[in-house]
């Protein structure tokens, strides 16, 4: 075990932990080693509070009612147009990201807001989007410039997570409470940031 | 003690090809034939935007490294000792020219970091840890038993042999781990994810299109999580089966055949365990379909 596959493994999410073996490995290299003993109690610590909390969390009062109002319920009365609105999205963004620096770019990258929903990974997922929104806004400018070959291999798997972040946020307007889908919403929009920050790693060259 | 089989100063390319006054001239395709001692764990940098990399770990203290740039593809660089060593192709840096094919022998327990365009990566007998970045490259990863991170926007993904930690990740490229054992977590958007596993320690995947497939046994302990929006998920396993299974897709239909009466369900979750119900098994979906059932003995 190396203090790098320490990392990684304690870099997993707490959800899944590692493996009790592999957490032993680590609990042996730690032994001999400082600095990873020390990551291996913030670990360990972390892990003893995420072990008591529960694992779902059910509002005490139903929240979509009072959302509905403050919204006008427009997500409920017009899914097709949130859809629609998705569709047209991917389709542009499609065209931005195979046609880089084109001055179309700033505009065709903005996202759709996130679902006027409550819950905590309703939440989680704004934060996500948002970062998401500022890394293709960097991209859009030029800050970040993306070689040709990794806009042509993002495209489809932004049109994917695209269409899923839609239907998502589509059946969050009918069942906002709905853990599961909650979970669907953030899963899409947790994908799109990795894609992006999996792609901003090769910047192109002149 | 390993022995090396290259002196412990530099050679270059060029240095070789001077020697042979036959120094690379522009258009000219550049022949690589060089090596140099480095300690047994050196971490190495390779960076090649196109063509193909076969890197194998060897048992000696030093990289050989083989091949050629056509012309038009750039120029080869390289050069380290002791723990840290960099390599690599320059000048066709967006993958617009022709690609290189190189050939490179490292120590086995190298730290390897490999950075490529559309490049393919073939690794094999890296027992150290294992980076391989790429955007359209395919990568293939045999026996590297350490902790290997393989990522491609679009090429294919593909594992064997033994790795204690494995994160393989792409976009729409597909993912095929065949693994003895060990702890992997596969992502993807929309290629398709197949796993195999000899005995599944801990095991995590995710997709939004791509279709999941596992197969195999689990470990007494062991955890696998497959999370999905439309993509289907198979999972046979093989008897006995000793686990706790969520199985849940908000709008797909979820299935389970495990030698007893066949469970069906769409929408609602099923919960239920086997035999000593040690292991864990949760699957999600948003739409796609969960399949559940025994392999053939």
């Amino acid at each position: 075990m190396t203090c790098d596959l320490t990392q990684t493994l304690l870099d997993t999410p707490m959800a899944s932990p590692p493996a009790p073996d592999m957490l032993a490995g680590v609990r042996t290299h730690a032994a001999g080693c400082p600095a990873c003993a020390e990551r291996l109690a913030e670990w360990e610590a972390l892990a003893a509070v995420v072990g008591t909390l529960p694992r779902s969390v059910q509002p005490d009062r139903p929240l979509w009612e009072g959302i509905a109002a403050r919204t006008g319920r427009r997500h409920s009365r017009w899914p097709w147009a949130l859809a629609a609105a998705a569709v047209l999205a991917t389709v542009l963004l499609t065209q931005a990201v195979v046609r880089p620096g084109s001055g179309r770019d700033a505009a065709l990258f903005a996202g759709g807001p996130p679902p006027a929903v409550a819950g905590a990974p309703v939440a989680r997922a704004a934060d996500y989007r948002a970062a998401a929104d500022e890394l293709e806004q960097a991209v859009a400018t030029g800050a970040v410039r993306l070689l040709p070959h990794s806009n042509r291999a993002l495209t489809a798997s932004l049109a994917a997570l695209d269409a899923a972040e839609a239907e998502a946020r589509e059946a969050l307007a009918r069942a906002p409470d709905n853990p599961a889908i909650q979970a669907a919403y953030l899963a899409a929009v947790r994908h799109r940031l990795t894609l992006l920050r999996q792609a901003a790693q090769f910047e192109g060259s002149d | 003690m390993l022995r090396s089989r290259f002196p412990a100063r530099w050679l270059g390319p060029t240095a070789v090809l001077a020697g042979l006054g036959l120094a690379p001239a522009a258009g000219a395709q550049q022949t690589v034939q060089t090596g140099f001692r480095v300690s047994s764990t050196v971490s190495l940098r390779i960076t090649v935007p196109a063509g193909t990399i076969t890197i194998s770990g060897w048992d000696r203290d030093s990289v050989a490294v083989s091949g050629t740039v056509p012309p038009g593809g750039g120029s080869w660089y390289g050069g380290g000792a002791g723990g840290a060593a960099k390599m690599g192709v320059e000048g066709n840096d967006n993958a617009t020219g022709p690609g290189a094919t190189l050939r490179i022998m490292v120590p086995r327990q190298a730290r390897v970091w490999i950075k490529t365009v559309t490049a393919s990566v073939e690794a094999a007998e890296l027992a150290g840890e294992l980076d391989v970045l790429s955007v359209s490259g395919g990568i293939t990863v045999r026996s590297a038993p350490g902790a290997v991170r393989l990522e491609s926007l679009e090429g294919a993904i593909r594992v064997s042999g033994d790795s204690a930690v494995a994160r393989l990740r792409t976009g729409s490229g597909t993912i095929t781990a065949d693994l003895r054992a060990g702890d992997l977590t596969a992502i993807s958007v929309s290629g398709e994810v197949s796993l195999g596993a000899r005995r599944l320690d801990r095991a995590r995947v995710e997709t939004v299109g791509g279709a999941v497939a596992v197969t195999g046994a689990l470990a007494p302990h062991g955890s696998l999580l497959v999370e999905t929006h439309g993509g289907n998920v198979t999972l046979g396993l093989t008897r006995p089966v000793n686990a706790g299974f969520e199985l849940s897709s908000v709008s797909g239909a979820v299935s389970v055949e495990l030698g007893g009466k066949p469970m069906r369900s769409t929408g609602r979750p099923l919960e239920f365990s086997t035999g000593t119900a040690t292991a864990q098994v949760t699957i999600r979906s948003f739409k796609g379909t969960i399949t559940l059932r025994h392999l053939p003995d």
